[in-house]
């Protein structure tokens, strides 16, 4: 856009909002002698102003990447020239722009679908700690490094919980980070098939979900998703949700989580843990035996531990720096001794790593560059793998020997690109439910239609967020009105058609007692905004735009 | 020069233009922003994970070795292994090749059978009613993009009907023991209908015109009218005199077409979930999967440079008036 154009229009949106914030504050005479800006944000001279806040680059994905998103993000940056930001919205290729954003934090403002991967205490500590891996906001707290660093070593459940507490609170403060909206994706399912569905924070396709199923009128459940499996490799998986949700069926972890976020030991391999210390927890677990007829022996559960750590399996490499090793006890027991204290050594450790055959991985040299074979995707889990007819569809078949076992016999999963097909046939039940979760108008369509329809909306993890550079965005007040202006709301409404709540806090609510409400609110008010800068002594020019105090 | 001297020149150029498009195609993919870890590995994952994983791929190295282990790779025909799928790249040809050259063959063989057949008659009846019609389907054909022609042939072929398969390239949930089931043969073909004949009606549309308009230009020449003067039949004269001599412009555009084929139909696979190449191609570019995308690539290349030089030789057979010089 020509700079004139720019400046012009700026004009206006400046002069459109000096309209809002003089009808809003019509009532409150007597208070603008004290609003630098005369409550319009035009009222300052220039030459009264300091510098010009710089230009923010909000990257964007391209429309066909995510359209919804793109849309926000446009209406984000609209939303923050009201308040005088200079927002330059600059679409960027999906892989270029995460790149530009984590590896080279050449940005300023940017968004995306993201959610704590392990643990949420480790999320916090890998997004929010000085040193944190995924820190692309260059974000700096030495007390609250502390903090971060303090949870993961309390194993005391309500003082770590305190402590996270205290965590998002300084973090809404702070705001580096700001979720826009918490996802509640839509599974579309065929609730003639498909009798009853478990919330959990991991989401339709979750263990817990889908060993808690009960299925009708079939022995038979399908589902669709966009891409390729690509692989069947637990030990050369990225963390790829598609996998994830195969994976979660075909190997056992020792413990899982319920619906409230809490252990449930009827659900894991593990039927009892003990924490002698610090640095030490022993499990015990059930007999229980691999798909191929083998037992599950400790000298198995205790490789699985062992193994992630002398390979460095790239998707555990958060686990193993706190796994020492993992010893046998007796023929049911295993101790792992940790290399320094973990809080939540149950949900980071005994939840995450999966269980495998040791006869089995033992021979294989590089595990991360291990092909797809028969033998490597055999687990102990609640189904079995059936076939692979690759790049077309996936299907597994029921473990009747598991001890929680599923209520139907085989699942399948198709590759069906385009996402016309995959609603046509979810209509046309060839399809028994829709595990990606479309956040898309036809899925709202589908659900207001009289149809055999119905969808798993829940909580969960997932939230897009609002990030900052605090580089450029050093000053937390300019992040603060940022995150003032931002229509969360209408975002909620008007781009995710409502399968979501309005963002508030990084901890979503679906992490249950971990987190909390009592958080720094904000309000989705452009004049808030500009009233928490003026009171800065931020000040505004002829044109609208924002200026730094002098 | 002669016929040999002129296959040696064009082998060793042929060497050289695949070694310039190995290293055009080598620069091309590092030259691209951001690294594979961003497309493969989850946003989720820790940078201590992301960094572990470029070393397992070998990304760590200097461009230099890289590109010195990449051209072993090619030059043995192997590739590499793929980044996203831990297979080697060769394995992963041998898998979707074969599916895409079914669709793009059968699409192919249907849309020059009939489009140079009617390109034949519609030059030979020129300005007749059945010329006109031709021409405006070939039009129609040409200029309607294939995936909208694919996503109405979906929905009222498919959903609405409910005659043709959604999506696939076999029916959901049947697993075959052999590749020789006749029933799995059946139900590819009752999947392969709709996006052959989708495909096969936008290709038809080029070996029409182009037929019409080298028929309409042999058939002004002298022969036509010997051959009519010797009392030979019409339709010997149009299909035996006329179109053969028609023919050689089809030959190279067919190469062409031919060698196209193997890169598939990106979005033909796409609106009718065939697993091909096409889809596989683009998907090893969108995930920076270097290996995948360069094998896939420089066999496509290879595949056109080989077919084209095909082509320059067949002329040669085709027509004795071309020399080598």
């Amino acid at each position: 856009m020509p700079r004139d154009s720019k400046q012009n229009r700026r004009s206006f949106l400046g002069k459109t909002a000096a309209v809002g914030s003089t009808l809003a504050m019509g009532s409150m005479a007597g208070c603008a002698d004290d609003d630098p800006d005369d409550g319009n944000g035009n009222g300052a001279a220039p030459d009264e102003l300091g510098e010009q806040v710089q230009e923010l680059t909000y990257l964007n994905n391209p429309q066909d990447y995510s359209p919804q998103r793109h849309d926000a993000i446009n209406f984000i940056g609209e939303r923050l020239e009201e308040v005088g930001f200079d927002v330059n919205v600059e679409v960027q290729e999906w892989g270029t722009l995460f790149s530009r954003v984590v590896d080279e934090q050449d940005y300023d403002l940017a968004t995306w679908w993201t959610f704590f991967f392990a643990e949420v205490g480790d999320g916090l500590l890998e997004h929010f700690h000085s040193n944190g891996g995924s820190n692309y906001y260059n974000y700096e707290n030495p007390e609250l490094d502390e903090k971060l660093d303090e949870q993961m070593a309390t194993p005391d459940p309500d003082d770590r919980r305190e402590l996270i507490h205290e965590i998002q609170q300084t973090l809404m403060d702070d705001v580096p980070k700001m979720p826009l909206a918490h996802m509640e994706a839509p599974n579309l399912y065929n609730a003639n098939v498909i009798q009853n569905w478990e919330p959990h924070i991991r989401g339709f396709n979750s263990y817990f979900n889908m060993t808690s199923l009960e299925v009708e009128g079939t022995d038979t459940i399908s589902a669709a998703w966009p891409e390729a499996m690509g692989h069947l490799n637990i030990y050369a998986w990225s963390g790829e949700s598609k996998l994830r949700y195969q994976f979660n069926m075909l190997f056992d972890r020792l413990i899982h989580i319920d619906g409230d976020y809490e252990i449930d030991l009827d659900l894991g391999l593990a039927t009892d843990y003990e924490l002698p210390d610090e640095e030490t927890v022993i499990y015990e677990f059930r007999d229980h035996t691999f798909h191929d007829g083998e037992e599950v022996t400790a000298e198995d559960v205790a490789f699985s531990f062992n193994y992630v750590v002398e390979n460095e399996i790239p998707v555990f490499i958060d686990q193993t720096r706190y796994i020492d090793e993992a010893e046998v006890i007796d023929d049911n027991t295993v101790q792992i001794n940790l290399s320094q204290p973990l809080g939540p050594v149950h949900l980071f450790l005994g939840h995450e790593i999966p269980i495998v055959p040791k006869h089995i991985w033992e021979d294989i040299d590089d595990p991360v560059q291990q092909e797809t074979t028969d033998d490597i995707v055999i687990g102990s889990g609640p189904m079995e793998f059936d076939y692979w007819d690759e790049g077309s569809e996936l299907g597994l078949t029921r473990n009747d020997d598991h001890f929680v076992g599923v209520d139907f016999e085989n699942r399948y999963w198709r590759i069906i690109p385009e996402t016309s097909t995959v609603f046509q046939l979810l209509e046309d039940e060839e399809l028994t439910y829709e595990p990606f979760g479309r956040v898309a108008r036809r899925t709202q369509e589908l659900l207001e239609e009289d149809n055999h329809l119905d969808a798993a909306q829940q909580l969960s993890s997932d939230f897009w967020h609002f990030s900052m550079n605090t580089d450029t965005l050093d000053d937390v007040q300019l992040r603060k009105a940022a995150v003032e202006a931002l229509p969360r709301s209408g975002i909620v409404e008007q781009f995710i058609f409502g399968f979501a709540q309005r963002g508030f806090n990084v901890v979503s609510p679906a992490f249950g007692d971990l987190h909390t409400d009592d958080v720094t609110e904000y309000e989705e008010s452009v004049d808030a905004a500009r009233d928490r800068l003026a009171d800065a002594g931020y000040g505004w020019d002829d044109d609208g735009l924002l200026h730094h105090p002098e | 020069m002669g016929r040999a001297q002129f296959v040696v020149r064009r082998t060793l150029q042929l060497i050289v233009t695949l070694w310039a498009v190995a290293t055009a195609l080598f620069l091309l993919f590092r030259s691209m922003p951001g690294d594979p870890t961003t497309y493969i590995v989850d946003p989720s994952l820790s940078g201590e994970a992301r960094e572990r994983l470029i070393e397992s791929y070998g990304l760590n190295e200097p461009l230099h070795v890289q590109y010195m282990i990449y051209i072993q790779d090619v030059a043995t025909l192997s590739f590499g292994q793929s980044f996203h799928s831990n297979r080697a790249v060769r394995d992963i040809i041998a898998l979707y090749l074969p599916r895409t050259l079914l669709l793009m063959l059968t699409a192919f063989f249907f849309a020059y059978l009939i489009g140079i057949t009617v390109g034949i008659i519609a030059g030979w009846r020129r300005n007749s009613d059945f010329e006109r019609r031709s021409v405006f389907i070939a039009l129609i054909a040409r200029s309607f993009p294939d995936f909208w022609v694919g996503l109405i042939v979906l929905w009222i072929f498919g959903a609405w009907l409910d005659v043709i398969p959604m999506s696939g390239m076999r029916s959901g949930g049947i697993q075959y023991d052999s590749y020789w089931n006749v029933e799995l043969w059946l139900d590819t073909i009752w999947h392969l209908i709709a996006p052959a004949a989708v495909l096969g009606f936008y290709l038809m549309g080029y070996p029409l015109l182009l037929m019409r308009n080298s028929m309409l230009e042999v058939l002004s020449q002298d022969f036509i009218e010997v051959c009519r003067a010797r009392g030979l039949k019409e339709r010997s004269i149009m299909f035996k005199h006329a179109a053969r001599n028609a023919l050689l412009p089809i030959v190279t555009a067919g190469a062409v077409a031919l060698g196209y084929a193997v890169g598939g139909s990106v979005l033909i696979e796409t609106v009718f979930g065939w697993p091909g190449m096409g889809r596989e191609m683009v998907n090893a570019v969108l995930r920076r999967d270097y290996p995948v995308a360069q094998g896939t690539f420089f066999i496509f290349a290879m595949t056109v440079i080989l077919l084209n030089f095909i082509a320059d030789l067949a002329y040669g057979f085709l027509d004795p008036r071309v020399t080598y010089d």
